[in-house]
């Protein structure tokens, strides 16, 4: 019995003791209780997103169900178009009464840190505060660039959107305007207004017209007669003309894919200008067809296996081969045509039904457009112009190239613009903003077009390897340097824009000559350029370099270049090369320029 | 002197511009516009003057590559003549890339300094706002006083027809 109660009595204690004990050490939650018999415990697992056989997709992380639907969400049937929109106003009810003040406290709040950025403070569609950036407010991206389809489509073609069922969207959208907000009526009223710019609403006066067509005549004239009395001239003057066009619609396409790719907004007002100077494509490049083909006589290494006694072997031989360089040549510009013609026709087509979509496809399509086109155009400016001098080489020829031609094409894009601007001033949505911008862009690839001519010149310039010489020894000592001293010219007449030393001094200056500074010299910048590689490697000096007065400098001739027959350079052809587009309307719009671009 | 201040603070970018602006069309002097980050369309708003600072950066870039070209043209023609690869003595291109570099470090470096300079900032310097911390999370916008038809009531108005959430009056004392 007493050993009973002993017993009792010590289990009390070690029972006591051991709760004490537990609550002078508490247990760790974070630890991991003792296991026994682990092995099936814990599976080996998948992480997330890495690759699994079990499933037939080879994925870890699946898509869910074709039509499933998130837990808390109530999926709505309408289409993006605005009659459903309409119906969706009447037909969806707000889920958050509006008695809580929290509901439209915290409405706000979302309102004020996501929406308000573009939308303005107060409604949807106003446009207080924002107006004087010089854009119109509207949504960004993808939503705006559908929503200015939906709306051109809308003024143009008197289509299923009317301004009055816009304007009626927008009063039940703006319900409760703060006082200091534009309504949302005048907002879309003035969007649609301006929105209205296409192909069709823009036409060229007759005035411009009419001089334009003469000169197409006098042109067709020129050249026919050029084909029999100096094809020598002829020839390469065709196939700097086509690259130069080709650059021109080029810098169209690369400027829409450039503002696709980087999902920029601010350019979908004036799309249409470099769409349509992308146009000219197939123009440029029947030209340099026609050049290839009938005339390919012109690239020296053409029928031979040597120039300058020196055999081509190897890669060389087998690049320059007529057939391969004709198949390379038709793939360049087809992948370009085709390109082209692939994101213009779907940014025709959101206009017609204003499906965002289309964005989505352009975007896909311009990255296409730029990965072909930074290596075929690379290899199409060593193939028509480099290849003309074959032992002559530089390998940063072709983003010389892109520079002068991207370049070249936006000093065109500006000058379109103001004119289009000026023939149909409602119709268009071009800001101060917009030409700021541009003027920036502008400015900058002048920079970047001067820091790739200086690295190309300044390497070649010191290297000073026999066959590259003539390209430095043509622009120092040919007419181009005769103006200026000849340590001076490369550097004035060349980097800087419009500097006098490129103009021919033979010429009296003509009045309005001092505008051209600006954009008319950047247009004529690739055909400015082209000609010291291109003309340059046909004739030497003694050929565009030389004047027929004989002052230039016939001291220096690389006996890599052969005498020019007869013929001297024509006065269409000096005006080209002189880099004054020979129209009289461009002098108007290079007046322009100076006058629409502040600063 | 004292000067009388009347400041008022905003919780949107929106009221801050629209009061800014109004009361510039009203005539008010504008002391000061503070904000948490740069206002487009402030300067606008404001009426402040184009920063000068591009002329800094010009001159200085200027006043770099002459330098530079004289220190070139000095050194590889005057001072020590170096045949390199024959060409002249006074090779220009070959002065370019140096002479590009020592214009742009020159004109950053100084537009930077007189940025500072102008903003009288420097290491360690103790924040001035006329309210702490009003720029955390705020917009303020301080009117001056001017003379006798300058009218508060007025001025209360418009603070709070564009929605300001504290106006405060102030009279400081200058010398």
């Amino acid at each position: 019995m007493k050993s009973r109660v002993l017993l009792n009595t010590f289990l009390l204690v070690v029972f006591i003791v051991s709760v004490k004990l537990n609550w002078l050490r508490p247990p760790d939650p974070g630890r991991r209780n003792i296991e026994y018999f682990p092995n099936m415990a814990h599976s080996a697992r998948y992480a997330a997103f890495s690759p699994n056989p079990e499933f037939p997709d080879g994925k870890t992380l699946q898509q869910p169900e074709p039509g499933a639907i998130p837990r808390g969400y109530r999926p709505v049937h309408y289409k993006p178009t605005p009659e459903d929109a309409l119906r969706a106003g009447e037909e969806l009810q707000n889920p958050f009464a509006a008695a809580p003040a929290r509901h439209l406290d915290r409405g706000t709040f979302v309102f004020t840190n996501f929406c308000q950025a573009c939308h303005g403070a107060g409604v949807v569609g106003g446009s207080e505060g924002r107006e004087d950036e010089g854009r119109p407010n509207v949504p960004r991206a993808h939503v705006r660039a559908g929503q200015y389809a939906l709306l051109r489509n809308a003024t143009l073609t008197g289509g299923p959107l009317e301004r009055d069922s816009l304007r009626a969207l927008a009063a039940r959208a703006g319900g409760g305007a703060s006082p200091n907000t534009l309504s949302g009526a005048t907002g879309i009223d003035t969007l649609a207004r301006r929105a209205t710019m296409s192909a069709e609403n823009v036409k060229l006066p007759e005035g411009v017209a009419r001089p334009l067509k003469v000169l197409i005549a006098v042109g067709g004239v020129t050249f026919l007669a050029g084909v029999f009395q100096a094809p020598q001239r002829v020839w390469p003057d065709l196939l700097m003309a086509s690259f130069f066009l080709l650059g021109l619609s080029l810098a169209g396409t690369f400027f829409v894919a450039l503002q696709y790719i980087t999902g920029a907004g601010w350019s979908v007002a004036f799309r249409r200008i470099p769409e349509a100077m992308a146009a000219l494509l197939p123009m440029g490049a029947v030209g340099l067809g026609v050049v290839l083909l009938l005339h390919p006589r012109l690239y020296p290494w053409v029928g031979t296996s040597a120039v300058g006694g020196e055999p081509f072997r190897g890669f060389k031989q087998v690049w320059l081969s007529l057939p391969f360089f004709l198949a390379r040549s038709a793939i360049y510009l087809a992948s370009w045509i085709a390109f082209t013609l692939a994101i213009v026709r779907t940014s025709r087509r959101q206009d017609q039904d204003g499906d965002p979509s289309h964005t989505h496809r352009n975007v896909r399509l311009s990255a296409g457009f730029l990965v072909v086109f930074g290596v075929t155009f690379t290899l199409a400016s060593f193939d028509w112009i480099m290849s003309l001098e074959p032992r002559w080489y530089s390998t940063i020829f072709g983003i010389y190239n892109f520079a002068g031609m991207f370049l070249g094409g936006l000093a065109a894009l500006i000058l379109l613009l103001i004119w289009v601007q000026r023939l149909a001033p409602a119709q268009v949505v071009v800001t101060d903003g917009h030409l700021h911008d541009l003027g920036k862009l502008l400015f900058a690839f002048s920079t970047f077009w001067a820091y790739i001519w200086f690295c190309q010149y300044m390497l070649i310039w010191y290297a000073n390897i026999p066959e590259e010489t003539s390209y430095f020894v043509q622009q120092v000592h040919g007419a181009w340097g005769a103006a200026l001293p000849p340590q001076l010219a490369p550097e004035l007449g060349r980097a800087l824009p419009g500097a006098p030393a490129a103009k021919d001094p033979a010429e009296p200056q003509r009045d309005g000559e001092s505008h051209d500074r600006d954009s008319g010299w950047k247009v004529a910048r690739p055909v400015f350029d082209d000609p010291a590689a291109l003309c340059g490697a046909q004739t030497g000096p003694g050929g565009l370099g030389d004047r027929p007065d004989g002052r230039g400098d016939r001291a220096v001739r690389p006996p890599a270049f052969r005498r020019p027959a007869q013929g001297a350079t024509g006065p269409l052809e000096r005006s080209l090369l002189r880099g004054k587009p020979s129209l009289p309307h461009m002098i108007q719009l290079i007046g322009c320029l100076k006058r629409g671009l502040p600063d | 002197m004292s000067r009388r201040l009347f400041l008022a603070a905003f919780e949107r970018e929106e009221d801050a511009l629209g009061a800014t602006q109004a009361s510039r069309e009203y005539g008010f002097r504008i002391v000061d516009v503070y904000a948490p980050y740069a206002v487009h369309g402030m300067e606008r708003a404001m009426r402040l003057q184009p920063s000068r600072l591009p002329w800094v950066c010009f001159l200085l870039g200027l006043i770099g590559a002459t330098f530079k070209v004289w220190f070139e043209y000095w050194t590889t023609w005057i001072d020590w003549p170096l045949n390199v690869g024959s060409k002249p003595w006074d090779s220009l291109p070959a002065f370019v890339p140096v002479t590009f570099e020592v214009m742009v470090l020159l004109a950053g470096v100084s537009t930077v300094f007189a940025f500072f300079l102008v903003c009288r900032l420097i290491p360690g310097k103790k924040p001035t706002l006329p309210i702490a911390g009003i720029t955390d999370n705020r917009f303020l916008l301080v009117l001056e006083e001017t003379d006798a038809a300058f009218d508060p009531h007025r001025v209360r108005r418009l603070f709070e027809e564009f929605n300001a959430v504290q106006v405060e009056e102030r009279v400081e004392e200058t010398r």
